[in-house]
């Protein structure tokens, strides 16, 4: 039996969809009565058609709308985080902000002082003729930010994957 | 069917903190999300499950639904969702199971029409997207563009992938039948 190419076998589909109309459908009309093998493909494709063509909407147990409304809450939903996630997340920040409280006490960061000039940032430059004042950083200063950052994140984290928990499944036990 | 009109208000209500209006939703959809999850798990039981838990995500997250979707395209892709989780999970044992026990399938007519016994073995030929894609394709209910929505693909991939599945059948089709006159 001769190979039937996938532009035809596209054709043939096309048919079987109904999609083919006017000078086309006669084309492949005449092709399929000088060719055996186109025959036989399309039937080969029709037979797929038919069986695929019974397919149908399946219907759950009919106790399922019950059964859904019931479970609305039985089943809690974790965050994004899980617990232990949060709890191993939670710890890094706390091991980050403990770390560089240590060294603020230490006076790592008391030398830590700088001046940036606006006028040395080439960009900033070529938009502004006039000079630009000079901004003085604190190093132990930005530190205490990022210490301060760092705790409401840990506070944030401590309420999405324990707190919120814990109350919740508290309350769901009283109901 | 409910109107995207009344399917509003109903979400607005179930918003505004009513339980009563989600079961209207549920019992709209529930063929339309129990089909899909039948058709990727092939279990009847894990189907019923996995639309379930489906229908309980999208309760509880509804506050996350934008209405420049439908609510019955959002709700499918949770459900596809789902029930991929679910088929990820199961053990390999019972997969191999489920394999031979397809509850979707009527054993009666499968011994009237050989010829769609052999379609559904030439099935399982196909990899997973290209059966699922085909199996909803013919399910007039769903149309191109939710089909394609659910299973995250652009329409025109779709298509394609619809029309090769349908050729790699016909394929498969021959080779069972020839394979079947020789043992004849």
């Amino acid at each position: 039996m001769e190979k039937i190419p996938t532009t035809v076998d596209d054709r043939l589909l096309d048919y079987l969809d109904g999609k083919l109309e006017g000078a086309t459908l006669q084309q492949l009309k005449k092709e399929l009565e000088n060719s055996s093998s186109l025959q036989a493909r399309l039937e080969t494709l029709r037979a797929v058609h038919r069986v695929l063509a019974h397919a149908k909407l399946e219907s759950p147990s009919p106790a399922f709308v019950n059964r859904v409304m019931q479970n609305l809450h039985a089943v809690s939903f974790p965050s994004a985080l899980s617990p232990r996630n949060g709890l191993l997340l939670l710890v890094g920040v706390m091991v980050a902000a403990g770390i560089l409280v240590v060294m603020i006490s230490a006076g790592i960061f008391d030398q830590v002082q700088g001046v940036v000039s606006l006028d040395q940032v080439s960009p900033v430059k070529k938009y502004f003729q006039q000079s630009l004042p000079a901004i003085s950083i604190n190093g132990k200063l930005v530190i205490n930010i990022i210490v301060g950052l760092n705790l409401v994140l840990a506070f944030l984290v401590l309420d999405k994957t324990v707190l919120k928990p814990f109350f919740q499944r508290r309350a769901g036990a009283h109901v | 069917m409910i109107s995207l009109q009344e399917e509003n208000k109903l979400i607005d209500r179930i918003l505004a903190g009513k339980q009563e209006p989600y079961a209207r939703l549920v019992e709209n959809y529930q063929r339309f999300a129990f089909t899909i999850a039948l058709k990727i798990l092939n279990n009847r039981p894990e189907a019923e499950e996995a639309t379930q838990d489906a229908f309980i995500k999208a309760f509880h997250y509804l506050k996350n639904f934008n209405r420049k979707a439908r609510f019955s395209t959002w709700l499918y892709r949770i459900v596809f969702n789902t029930a991929v989780s679910y088929k990820r999970k199961k053990r390999p044992v019972l997969s191999s199971i489920e394999h031979h026990d397809r509850a979707d399938e009527p054993e009666q007519s499968l011994e009237k029409d050989d010829k769609q016994a052999f379609v559904l073995k030439a099935m399982d030929k196909l990899n997973e997207a290209d059966r699922l894609a085909i199996q909803l394709y013919y399910i007039k209910e769903f149309s191109m563009d939710e089909v394609a929505e659910l299973m995250g693909q652009n329409m025109n991939t779709l298509k394609v992938r619809i029309h090769r599945a349908r050729q790699r059948l016909a394929d498969e089709l021959r080779k069972i039948l020839k394979e079947e006159a020789l043992t004849l």
